[in-house]
């Protein structure tokens, strides 16, 4: 029997993690990535790898405040039953909680991690340049096409370019030239895919990802390079700032929902009726259904009410303290999440609940992983 | 205790996974799709072919999102039913095509009430569809369709009736008889079969048609739709010493539907009138 001084590797952890993930890279599998998870974290609680002595740390605390609001949230909305079909996600990221937290992560089980986010995202965006390979219009053609469960719009794509953040320990650590041309590969389809989606958001969050080593090394460099991507991003395809002022008009009516409804919010699912109540689709600037009001804290303010936007600061105060002194990978992934958390996430994404459940859950200063330690 | 709560959190998922395996699907179309879900209410008495009957066509919304524009669409084959009325509003399409006047939120339901006529020429059964549809995605689609089976029985009253005899200055007269079909729906094998007496007479009988028919031939039957007739325009002979008193007997038959009323045959006689009263 091993004792606390030996703990057991997170093997069925990692293996159900990265399961999860990689099953809802394309959709005939994603039916499978559930039970993947399920028997995963059962394999590992009978291997004895979750320690769940454990003392839970702040970020995992406000997590679990996050899921009991979804879960009040749900019990009183005004049709409960929405909010429990859009359920699941909530409940695979409390699992993904534990075997995060309560798993002995070694550097190279988290290493192994990261590749396989590396290959889910990698995986994903593939199937988005074959969609435009296949006919598919560039733009949102391009991702409906690609039916990949975690990207129902072309901004989802942010969660892969995110990844760049660990890019630079990543390839600061791969030895062999097989491992750095992989490196290349997955950048350019990852990039690539941004370009066939039109993702202004994505690729902003790349430069924002790499953008933190540079800034490190080079400043005045990093300062113009984004100034320039941020020009650049902002003319790109004749989109000009349209899409931010219809935000605007959904942001105005999430406060309005959530003031409406400010102890238990509209409930998960709700925002789409909700908007047409309080700004009918004929005096929006984009008429087009809109289930979430692309900002993940009006969100949980409109969807979950004051509790949900409190547990989610708390969340991302944590999270922000859980940053390990000049990681710039930490810092990097932080700091281009930030506009996809404000510009785009959403709880109705399997994405967001899997990578906020990481962040909580991994250890982040006892054994910081070498690839995700980037470049310092 | 934790472990516990552990092991709970797993069996909710297993039970999750096993109730909703495309709860990632769901998850990836969240809040933009409905699921129409229709019903439509038949007759479950034996309706007569030309007869209008109430079609309460439901319609539900299962699904998580709203359905906007919503649609309903009656068919039936072979214009086996032609629309009456509607009880929808604001609707701009042609005949069956039902826009409701407002989006069918989650869990929300309408009802249409069609009220349609069932062709006249309809035989047996009259299979009606119903098909839902809005704008946007729909989860189910194939629950979007409903069906009702109209049993159909062909009903005709065929009234036979005398409009005119006259008597024209040489003596022939000519005897007009409508035969009228009353009922609600149509007969295609339409026989009529007279008499006249005596039965030495000479008589000729013309056929005409008012409204949409066809005369009976030698070999073929006829056919009346509802509200037609036909007239039949026979040409007897004068009165002589040895025919006195002349006679019709007239019936209208029908192999193909069932006949009601008793309206359908038709029996005439009239004599010389200088003859009968005895003056000439």
């Amino acid at each position: 029997m091993r004792t606390r001084a030996e703990p057991v590797p997170a093997l069925a952890s990692l293996s159900a993690l990265c399961a999860f993930a990689l099953l809802q890279s394309a959709d005939p599998l994603a039916a499978a990535a559930l039970p993947a998870l399920v028997v995963g974290a059962a394999i590992a609680l009978l291997r004895g790898e979750l320690d769940f002595a454990r003392r839970a740390e702040a970020a995992q605390w406000a997590f679990g405040a996050l899921l009991l609001t979804w879960c009040l949230a749900t019990a009183f909305a005004p049709d409960p039953r929405i909010g429990l079909a859009l359920s699941v996600p909530p409940l695979a990221a409390a699992i993904v909680l534990v075997l995060a937290a309560r798993a002995h992560w070694t550097p190279a089980a988290r290493d192994a991690l990261l590749v396989g986010l590396y290959a889910t995202a990698g995986v994903q965006c593939m199937q988005v340049l074959l969609a435009l390979a296949g006919g598919a219009a560039a733009g949102p053609a391009a991702v409906q096409a690609a039916a990949v469960p975690w990207l129902v719009a072309p901004n989802d794509l942010a969660w892969c370019t995110c990844l760049l953040a660990f890019l630079p320990g990543t390839w600061a650590h791969a030895r062999t030239s097989v491992a750095r041309a992989a490196c290349v590969l997955w950048v350019g389809v990852v990039l690539g895919a941004a370009l066939a989606a039109e993702s202004r958001l994505a690729l902003a969050c790349a430069v924002l990802a790499l953008g933190v080593p540079l800034l490190q090394r080079r400043p005045g460099v990093a300062v113009l390079a984004f100034t320039a991507a941020a020009a650049l991003l902002a003319v790109a395809w004749g989109k000009g700032l349209a899409s931010l002022a219809s935000r605007t008009e959904l942001w105005a009516a999430a406060i309005e929902l959530g003031a409406a409804r400010p102890w238990t919010g509209i409930g998960p699912g709700g925002f789409m009726a909700a908007l047409e109540t309080t700004l009918p689709a004929a005096s929006r600037i984009d008429p087009r259904g809109m289930p979430w009001p692309h900002s993940l804290p009006l969100e949980a303010f409109a969807v979950l009410g004051l509790p949900g936007l409190a547990a989610l600061a708390a969340v991302g105060l944590a999270c922000l303290r859980r940053i390990p002194n000049r990681n710039a990978a930490s810092f990097g992934i932080m700091l281009a999440a930030s506009p996809l958390v404000l510009l785009e996430a959403s709880l109705l994404r399997t994405w967001v609940w899997f990578m906020l459940a990481l962040l909580c859950g991994l250890p982040a200063r006892a054994d910081s992983p070498r690839a995700m330690e980037g470049s310092r | 205790m934790t472990r516990l709560l552990f092991v709970a959190l797993l069996g909710l998922a297993a039970a999750a996974s096993l109730l909703a395996p495309q709860w990632s699907r769901a998850q990836s179309l969240a809040g933009y799709y409905h699921d129409l879900v229709t019903r439509l209410r038949g007759p479950t008495t034996v309706q007569a072919a030309g007869s209008t009957v109430v079609l309460p066509a439901d319609v539900f919304n299962t699904g998580l999102g709203t359905a906007n524009a919503p649609t309903l669409l009656l068919s039936a084959g072979d214009d086996a039913l032609v629309l009456a009325t509607s009880g929808c509003r604001d609707s701009p399409a042609p005949l069956a095509a039902c826009r409701l006047a407002a989006p069918l939120q989650p869990a929300g339901s309408a009802v249409a009430e069609y009220i349609v006529r069932i062709a006249p020429s309809a035989r047996n059964v009259v299979v009606v569809g119903l098909t839902a549809t809005a704008d946007g995605v729909d989860a189910q689609p194939e629950n979007n369709e409903s069906f009702a089976v109209i049993a159909v029985v062909r009903r005709v009253a065929l009234q036979a009736r005398l409009l005119s005899r006259t008597t024209f200055p040489d003596g022939n007269q000519s005897v007009l008889v409508r035969i009228e079909n009353t009922g609600p729906s149509d007969t295609q094998e339409l026989r009529v079969d007279w008499q006249v007496s005596p039965g030495s007479l000479p008589v000729s009988a013309q056929c005409s048609v008012i409204g949409t028919g066809r005369c009976p031939g030698n070999t073929q039957l006829g056919r009346l739709d509802p509200g037609a007739s036909l007239v039949y325009s026979f040409a007897f002979p004068p009165f002589t010493a040895q025919t006195p008193n002349m006679g019709l007997m007239l019936s209208a038959t029908t192999s193909d539907a069932s006949e009601t009323g008793n309206g359908n045959t038709l029996s005439l006689s009239w004599s010389d009138p200088i003859s009968s009263d005895g003056f000439e």
